[in-house]
């Protein structure tokens, strides 16, 4: 675990930031999360031609995760056949801070992962979660974000591809 | 509304009284005006908190902090990260609502501003009882001055009392922004409603002194089309690009060029809302483009001369101009810029100065002579400015493309993303074509070039790249038309209110676009083929105007300007945008009957109830941009911002998984009840245009459409859901009252929805979120 200069060089809101790490303790945050939720968002069906969404499906189905498809790529993931819940991301962020809310799958969600969305539109969003809940905020996007509590390094497409692949065979063992 | 009069008494001599030479001064006489006063004229900062915690308690402020400190008192640096506070007791949430309360307070303070030199410019002009006469089809001539102050303007005179009162109600504002006061982030939200409302009122006081001081059209549905874009330019004139937002140095210049009739020797051309209004008033103006356009045009250096005034303008102009050696006029105290003020000096000395370049520009706050200088040096500097060049050739860009190392520095900092050094990659070999395409993704904000170690000047690399197109640049925008008339307002009021027209869609504000440019075209395109009234303004307007069909034919061109279904009505300036939520107030008072005079909530109630209207500002930039739509929120209109607007800090969430949260009344029997979940959201930033797309229509949903509009908006709905969703949308049975507004041609796929979630029929009552407005059966009355 080191200090990466974030993606956005303007990123840092403040005095905490959240971790650089690599995909191991990702996964395993995830794998060892009480109630985690996948927020999918438009990136997933550009980023490496399109197999991203192939990677948040995998890792959805073997962390038997509740998936919350942002923007409009609900019939992205629905065409790979799982079920997910249509939702913009300021909804999802503004019920995570509800801890009156029974999250996806009728139990408060404690991690959010996130993948497909813009570092600087993300980070924003994170940094609300960071500061207004409990919710623990994991990135696994290829650009650092500062206001994630976990976060992967800034990383080419190649590792990012091997680092996605790592998570979702670490989760399906 | 109101009047000073003076009167002498040379000699008066009664039984009790004797007085010679005696004036009598009095300060203001309320003209005679049969509308009933409301319950709060010029409301004061707290006057409508009531009405504003409403609203924040069905939409509550999602909070994404850009910074999670506060430096603004010299304790500071204070760190509020989660739960802390600063030395002054302040928490983030409170510290966030303090920042948008203040950024709306700066944008207000813009526009009050500028209202009021125009309004004291054209008193100057055509003096203080010049009437307010916007036509014979325009009585209800401000309509939010009518609410908000509680007063009819009848002469440029009647509004300066209003704007004496926005003053004071902007100073109030930032006064409690100062350290140590409101600890509750709601108040602060309130306090930004209220400056955001007196933004509306500014705007409309700004935009209808200059419309009558300067003849702009009247709410004229067909105004001419003029021309924007560079291809537009006769270049082998001299050009003088003037930038801002406040026409009075244009129409100067307007006048000077009619008077020595030089109209066919000069370009006059504007970048941002100076533009618009310039076309407003000269047939001949030309509009270069919306501000994100600003620093293309600088770094070619295409003006001869460059006249600035207030407002949204690249603040290192001066820089450039002297690089591009065009001299700079700065025409406002807004913008000095560092120059000598030349204001009271001879003209004739000050073009010599520009001309035989002893001086790189002038202050000078007399707009005839900012005209006279532009002018006389415009035509002075041309012969030797054309053989000037500020754009690498291809192959020395080619040879400049080779200085980049990939280090991605640029593309770190590029807002929308751009993957610059695979442009610079292609440039390397010749292949400039990659650059090119840039161009309309590129906001030319140059954060790009600050980061470059490399010093490449990548902005005008994607010029050069791109010129091929550039030169082509040539469209049709319809003039500005300023206020709705009240005829239209007649005609479309009942289908508004019912549903029928299924929404008022406003594209306005700037142009940081987090895509390519043509996606507010595409949207626009969208809705007005689905007859929708879409209203537009500022740069997002200039935006729709530069893009085609395969015909040739931008929007204005295809579309009628009129506000009515299908209508593509470009308002004008940003003060201009004021007459949209002009014509929803006219839409409660002509068509509904309701009063306006100092009646706010009720006009703000029937609004957010009843007025299917929904604001989109999709390249959000400035502090005016965040007290426009703060404005319009409170009187129920929400907003859309383009994924950019996170930065401001703040949205207003609402929640349809909490029917408690939408708490109102029944006005007919004055019964408390849920409403609807509609509007869903006051404020709300969609990740991509196609999410943007299904907020837009969803938000344009009322509680008291009729079953028919209701039906008319959810097969609008079902329909974009599918388009850009690709699926049918799950919450369908929130939005279906009874059977009459289910979609005809979904029927049968609804019922089963409805079925399976075991959807019961709800009263669809007559709606208000202010119990004093329901009417309670008298014998319940008469038991309290």
């Amino acid at each position: 675990m080191n200090r990466v200069r974030p993606w956005v060089p303007t990123a840092i809101t403040g005095r905490l930031q959240g971790m650089t790490v690599g995909p191991a303790a990702i996964a395993r945050t995830i794998k060892e999360a009480d109630n985690p939720i996948l927020i999918v968002g438009a990136g997933i069906m550009e980023e490496l031609e399109g197999r991203l969404a192939d990677y948040a499906v995998r890792m959805a189905r073997a962390r038997d995760m509740p998936v919350a498809a942002t923007a409009h790529t609900i019939s992205v993931l629905h065409d790979r056949g799982i079920q997910v819940q249509a939702m913009g991301l300021s909804d999802v962020i503004a019920r995570l801070q509800d801890p009156e809310w029974q999250g996806l799958n009728g139990r408060p969600h404690d991690v959010a992962v996130a993948v497909g969305i813009r570092p600087r539109f993300l980070n924003n969003m994170f940094n609300s979660l960071k500061n207004f809940s409990d919710v623990r905020t994991v990135s696994i996007g290829k650009h650092n974000l500062p206001n994630a509590s976990l976060s992967l390094a800034n990383l080419t497409d190649d590792i990012w591809e091997e680092n996605l692949v790592e998570i979702c065979e670490y989760l399906e063992r | 509304m109101s009047e000073h009069q003076k009167v002498k008494i040379e000699k008066m001599k009664t039984d009790v009284i004797d007085l010679s030479n005696v004036i009598i001064e009095i300060g203001d006489i309320e003209k005679e005006w049969d509308e009933k006063v409301g319950p709060h004229p010029k409301p004061s900062m707290s006057t409508l908190r009531e009405w504003d915690f409403k609203l924040l308690s069905r939409h509550k402020p999602l909070y994404t902090p850009v910074c999670d400190e506060c430096c603004m008192c010299a304790f500071g640096k204070c760190d509020l990260t989660q739960d802390r506070k600063g030395a002054c007791g302040i928490d983030l949430t409170t510290q966030q609502a303090r920042q948008v309360a203040m950024y709306a307070a700066i944008g207000t303070a813009c526009h009050a501003a500028h209202a009021r030199h125009m309004l004291h410019h054209q008193i100057e002009l055509c003096g203080r009882d010049y009437p307010i006469d916007l036509g014979d089809n325009v009585e209800v001539e401000a309509p939010i001055m009518r609410t908000v102050v509680g007063s009819k303007p009848e002469t440029l005179g009647d509004m300066e009392k209003a704007l004496d009162y926005a003053e004071e109600e902007i100073t109030k504002v930032l006064a409690s922004i100062h350290t140590g006061q409101e600890g509750n982030h709601l108040e602060y939200e309130s306090k930004a409603l209220h400056v955001g409302m007196i933004d509306n009122l500014v705007k409309e006081i700004g935009d209808i002194a200059q419309v009558v001081g300067y003849g702009m059209p009247k709410g004229v549905p067909d105004a001419p089309l003029a021309e924007l874009g560079f291809g537009s330019l006769d270049r082998s004139k001299p050009l003088i690009l003037l930038i801002g937002h406040n026409v009075a140095g244009g129409a100067s210049m307007v006048d000077y060029l009619k008077k020595h009739n030089l109209e066919d020797k000069v370009e006059l051309a504007g970048i941002c809302c100076t533009s618009h209004d310039l076309t407003r008033i000269y047939d001949r103006g030309k509009i270069m483009g919306p501000l994100s356009r600003t620093m293309k045009f600088l770094q070619a250096g295409i003006a001869d001369v460059i006249v600035v005034d207030e407002q949204c303008i690249r603040t290192d102009v001066r820089e450039w101009a002297e690089k591009t050696g065009a001299p700079l006029i700065a025409s406002s105290e807004h913008n000095v810029q560092g120059l000598r003020d030349r204001t009271e000096d001879d003209p004739g000395e000050v073009i010599a100065d520009l001309v035989e370049g002893r001086e790189t520009g002038a202050f000078i706050l007399d707009s005839d002579k900012v005209a006279e200088v532009a002018v006389q040096t415009a035509m002075a500097v041309k012969p030797r400015r054309e053989k000037l060049r500020f754009l690498p050739t291809p192959k020395e860009a080619q040879k400049l493309a080779k200085r980049c190392t990939t280090c991605e520095a640029c593309h770190r900092v590029c807002p929308v993303d751009i993957h610059i050094s695979e442009g610079m990659d292609a440039a390397k070999e010749g292949d400039l074509s990659v650059l090119a395409g840039y161009r309309e993704l590129c906001v030319g904000c140059t954060r790009c070039e600050e980061a470059c170690g490399r010093e490449i000047p990548i902005i005008k690399m994607i010029e050069t790249a791109a010129r091929d197109e550039i030169i082509k640049d040539n469209y049709r925008i319809r003039v500005g038309r300023g206020p709705i008339q009240d005829v239209e307002i007649r005609k479309v009021g009942s289908p508004i209110v019912f549903g029928e027209i299924p929404g008022i869609v406003v594209f306005a504000g700037c142009s940081n676009y987090p895509n390519s440019t043509v996606e507010m075209a595409e949207m626009a395109e969208e809705f007005l083929k689905r007859n929708f009234i879409v209203v537009v303004s500022g740069c997002a307007a200039m935006e729709i105007a530069r893009h085609k069909d395969e015909d040739g034919k931008t929007l204005y061109e295809k579309y009628p300007g009129d506000f009515d279904a299908g209508g593509l009505v470009n308002l004008g300036s940003c003060l201009s945008n004021a007459h949209v939520l002009g014509a929803a107030i006219k839409v409660a008072n002509i068509f509904a009957k309701r009063d306006l005079r100092g009646n706010f909530e009720e006009i703000a109630d029937y609004i957010y109830n009843r007025v299917g209207a929904v604001a989109v500002v999709w390249g959000t930039y400035s502090q005016k941009a965040l007290a426009i739509g703060t404005g319009v929120n409170r009187w129920g209109i929400p907003v859309i911002l383009g994924p950019q607007g996170t930065q401001y800090r703040r949205q207003f969430i609402g929640r349809k998984d909490k029917p408690e949260t939408w708490a109102g009344f029944n006005a007919r029997n004055g019964e408390a009840m849920n409403l609807e979940p509609v509007p869903e959201h006051l404020v709300y930033t969609p990740e991509t245009k196609e999410e943007a797309m299904v907020w837009i229509v969803k938000l344009c949903l009322r509680n008291n459409d009729t079953p028919k509009g209701r039906m008319y908006k959810l097969e609008h709905y079902i329909d974009i859901h599918q388009k850009y969703m690709g699926t049918f949308p799950d919450d369908i049975d929130k939005y279906i009252r009874n059977k009459a507004d289910i979609p005809l041609t979904k029927k049968d796929q609804i019922m089963k929805i409805l079925e399976e979630k075991g959807w019961q029929p709800r009263e669809v009552p007559d709606p208000t979120i202010v119990e004093r407005l329901t009417r309670k059966p008298k014998a319940k009355e008469a038991g309290k």
